[in-house]
């Protein structure tokens, strides 16, 4: 009940994260990876990006607001966020933030600041979008001890459902 | 199996599973497999953690690659490869590579979400073993053993040359690792010719020291040693055995030194492609930043590193880059050290023959050809006869001439045999001897370089007195820039080296006669090819620049070089010029590059003493375009030319001359020396 339920939200929220074009394959992989001696695996990485992510657009954004017009952008810590988000995003199967980073990354390595500026907002847009899905989705993943099942909300037994 | 975050502290990845032991058992491997993640994105260092524990492997983690590298230095075996991202805030990613490949030799495996050809390109240029796109899949490290083992056998080849097959400690692993008999006569897989050559060259084996050889790791002040004997030497001299005597290093074994020197010649070669990028005014950053610096910016001719190394003064680096770059810059000539480029030379393409070959004008002419790899038609004679007069002409011109490229025809009329020679001749001082025109090709560049430029009116530069001997960047500087801006059209960048001396633009280069016009035709055109080439990112330039810059670098820095010298760049770029000579092997489009690029060599030869600093650029400057060229082998019968590399080819082309397909190429070329006399360290 109480598990089966859980185990459908999840599920349900899990494909949503697909269908609406958030994650990709790539998240499948890292689902793969997951076993029983390693259950939480999937979990901690969301959470790991989820934390990494977050200082990576805030660094983003923070560098392009206190840039002056006629400093060089490399001068910043711009680069190396860019880099990271996108590497990031693309480890945990994200859609469409990277596409957007990419697109700044560009920018960024012409030295166009202002066309960095322009982006922002859809990035941090199709970020913030990403974010709270995955963050949901994760505060509904169960923690499993190891040794546990790993099945999620298994019928009750284990399914901490927290 | 310990993982280990070296946020900041050293972590060992001492396996529990030491599959290198004599006792493990072979079969296990390529489980227990020690490798070290680098990547400052901690969401891609968690992930890559899992999946290599799911291969069965040891995996360390790392998020910084100043700590990596340290935690490599001080567990010299605890690690046997290295999978490194591209992108890291305290060090570049393929700093990172060349410091291991110099200093561990470990297999390096670049990544980055960056699938774009030039910095794959690079991460092969500088020593790669393999490229991973990020997102990795587990299924692209299943099989990363595959690198260890290859780089094992290497080694363990290179052992059973230098007799000690004994080795406990590395064939041991050989064999366990790999499974391959351990026998010594395994020892034959010599997978690289080079190694041999420059074994042979060197001496017999006589390593009476190197028994049990653990590996050597280059430090700092190693390497410093080292850098000092192969100056001390000179580039025709500086052969491993002497290297090993001069440095007087207890427990260091011929072996060592070898392949030391090969992979510094390599990272000499990275450095003069690369060093373009840098600002002239790059300070000369502790050689291992230069070594950076340069490599960072592959673009052609890595005429900064050379000035920041002080061989290239800094107009004439801007000039040289200027006309590296396609542009014109009309600054006076720029100096090109003959002695540098020389080195250069000799770094960039141990087997480039052409260094050989310049190096043999320069110095006592040996009777290689310069095209050693070049498959030539040119007779050895001729060759040797080019060489003489190239000397004079500061074998600038010989190296620039012939390749002139395919495209330029000029250029490449001047790589005609013969051409050359007389290019060199012609055009600086037109004292240079005729050359015959086997020669031409090959030798020629330099004239057609120099020749060229100079030829069209250009101010050409006072090559004249250049090519002889190559006046010490007087000459070489006076090559009034003039030359790029004509050029810059269409002119070859030849302009830009100036101090090429413009011995070739003498009619010799092309044959007919008014190799001037032709020669700096030829330029232009190689030289259009070559921007074009530039431009469109063949990345065959860029590494050739690269090369060049790096040679440039590591000659000035003298510091430890980073490993990964590796080849494909800097051979490319000798290719460059000497493929055309050569063997088609200069894969870069651009005839003239490689006309260019030869120009700067000649300029080296002339004399590379004086114009250690203007031969950089030349060289830079050359070797760009002579791997932009790929001069049909108009005359050179190398095929070099006739190669349009693309840089599938140029890669090849570099893959397989590292692999020792020049064969001679080291041996020839030797850079044996760097000769690091002049680059200011």
């Amino acid at each position: 009940m109480a598990g089966s339920s859980l185990q459908q939200q999840i599920a349900s929220m899990r494909q949503s994260l697909f269908d609406e074009g958030l994650l990709n394959e790539q998240f499948i992989e890292l689902e793969k990876l997951e076993d029983a001696s390693d259950p939480n695996f999937v979990k901690n990485v969301i959470n790991v990006f989820l934390t990494d992510s977050l200082k990576n657009v805030t660094g983003i954004e923070e560098s392009l607001l206190h840039l002056k017009a006629d400093e060089p952008l490399d001068i910043t810590e711009l680069g190396k966020f860019l880099h990271r988000l996108k590497s990031g995003c693309l480890g945990i199967g994200a859609k469409k933030v990277p596409i957007e980073v990419e697109k700044m990354l560009q920018c960024y390595e012409a030295g166009d600041m202002e066309g960095m500026k322009t982006i922002l907002p859809t990035m941090k847009q199709e970020y913030n979008i990403l974010e709270n899905k995955l963050e949901a989705y994760f505060e509904l993943l169960p923690h499993i001890e190891p040794g546990q099942s790993s099945d999620p909300p298994s019928k009750g037994s284990t399914s901490s459902g927290e | 199996m310990n993982q280990s975050n070296c946020k900041g502290s050293m972590s060992t990845a001492s396996s529990s599973t030491n599959w290198k032991a004599n006792d493990v058992v072979p079969d296990q491997f390529p489980a227990g497999l020690r490798v070290l993640v680098v990547d400052d994105d901690p969401t891609c260092l968690v992930i890559l953690e899992k999946m290599l524990r799911t291969c069965l492997y040891e995996v360390t983690k790392c998020n910084r690659a100043e700590v990596a590298l340290s935690m490599l230095r001080e567990n010299k075996n605890g690690f046997d490869i290295v999978i490194s991202d591209v992108h890291m805030p305290d060090m570049d990613g393929f700093k990172l590579l060349e410091h291991i490949g110099l200093e561990m030799d470990l297999p390096v495996i670049m990544m980055s979400a960056d699938d774009g050809k030039q910095v794959v390109m690079k991460g092969v240029t500088h020593g790669a073993c393999d490229y991973l796109i990020k997102p990795v899949r587990i299924e692209a490290l299943k099989n990363i053993w595959q690198h260890v083992v290859r780089k094992k056998k290497n080694e363990w080849k290179d052992l059973e040359q230098s007799g000690s097959v004994e080795e406990g400690d590395r064939q041991q692993k050989l064999s366990e690792d790999v499974d391959y008999s351990s026998s010594a006569n395994e020892g034959n897989w010599k997978n690289s010719k080079k190694r041999k050559d420059e074994e042979e060259e060197t001496e017999d084996r006589d390593d009476t020291s190197t028994l049990k050889k653990p590996r050597v790791v280059w430090s700092v002040e190693l390497h410093q040693q080292f850098v000092a004997a192969v100056n001390q030497l000179g580039i025709d001299k500086a052969v491993p055995k002497k290297i090993l005597e001069l440095m007087n290093v207890p427990g260091l074994t011929r072996e060592n030194v070898a392949s030391h020197l090969q992979k510094y010649r390599l990272y000499l070669r990275r450095l003069s492609g690369v060093s373009q990028h840098q600002g002239m005014n790059n300070s000369f950053m502790s050689p291992q930043d230069a070594t950076f610096g340069a490599m960072s910016s592959l673009n052609g001719l890595d005429l900064q590193t050379l000035s920041v190394t002080g061989q290239l003064p800094a107009q004439s680096l801007a000039t040289l880059q200027a006309a590296g770059l396609g542009r014109s810059t009309t600054k006076s000539g720029i100096p090109m050290p003959l002695v540098d480029q020389r080195n250069l030379f000799s770094f960039e393409n141990p087997k480039l023959r052409f260094g050989e070959g310049q190096q043999q004008q320069m110095s006592s002419n040996k009777p290689m050809n310069l095209l050693h790899g070049i498959p030539t038609t040119m007779e050895p004679k001729q060759l040797a006869s080019l060489h003489q007069s190239a000397q004079s002409i500061g074998s600038m011109n010989m190296q620039v001439n012939t390749h002139g490229g395919q495209g330029s025809s000029l250029l490449m009329q001047m790589a005609q045999p013969q051409s050359r020679g007389q290019i060199l001749n012609e055009s600086t001082s037109s004292h240079v001897p005729r050359l015959p025109s086997s020669i031409g090709q090959p030798i020629m560049t330099n004239g057609i370089a120099g020749g060229v430029i100079g030829r069209n009116g250009i101010g050409d530069n006072s090559r004249g007195t250049g090519y002889n001997q190559v006046p010490p960047s007087s000459s070489m500087l006076s090559f009034p820039m003039n030359h790029t801006t004509e050029l810059a059209g269409n002119s070859f960048p030849l302009g830009s080296t100036p101090g090429i001396s413009n011995v070739t633009s003498k009619g010799s280069f092309q044959e007919e006669g008014n190799s001037e016009m032709k020669g700096s035709a030829g330029f232009v055109q190689s030289y259009d090819i070559f921007n074009d080439l530039q431009q469109h990112q063949h990345k065959s330039h860029d590494w050739e620049l690269q090369n060049v810059g790096l040679h440039f670098d590591a000659s000035q820095n003298a510091n430890p070089i980073q490993g990964n010298l590796d080849v494909s760049p800097s051979v490319l770029v000798h290719q460059g010029y000497s493929s055309s000579q050569r063997s088609g092997q200069n894969r870069n489009a651009s005839a003239v590059g490689r006309a260019m690029f030869s120009g700067v060599e000649c300029v080296e030869q002339g004399n590379m003493q004086n114009f250690s600093p203007h031969l950089n650029n030349l060289l830079v400057d050359n070797s760009v375009r002579v791997k932009a060229e790929t001069i049909p082998d108009t005359n050179c019968q190398t095929t070099l030319f006739t190669e349009h590399f693309g840089q599938d080819d140029l890669m090849s082309a570099l893959l397989k001359q590292q692999q020792g397909g020049i064969g001679t190429a080291e041996t020839d070329f030797d850079l044996d020396g760097y000769s690091m006399d002049n680059i200011p360290v």
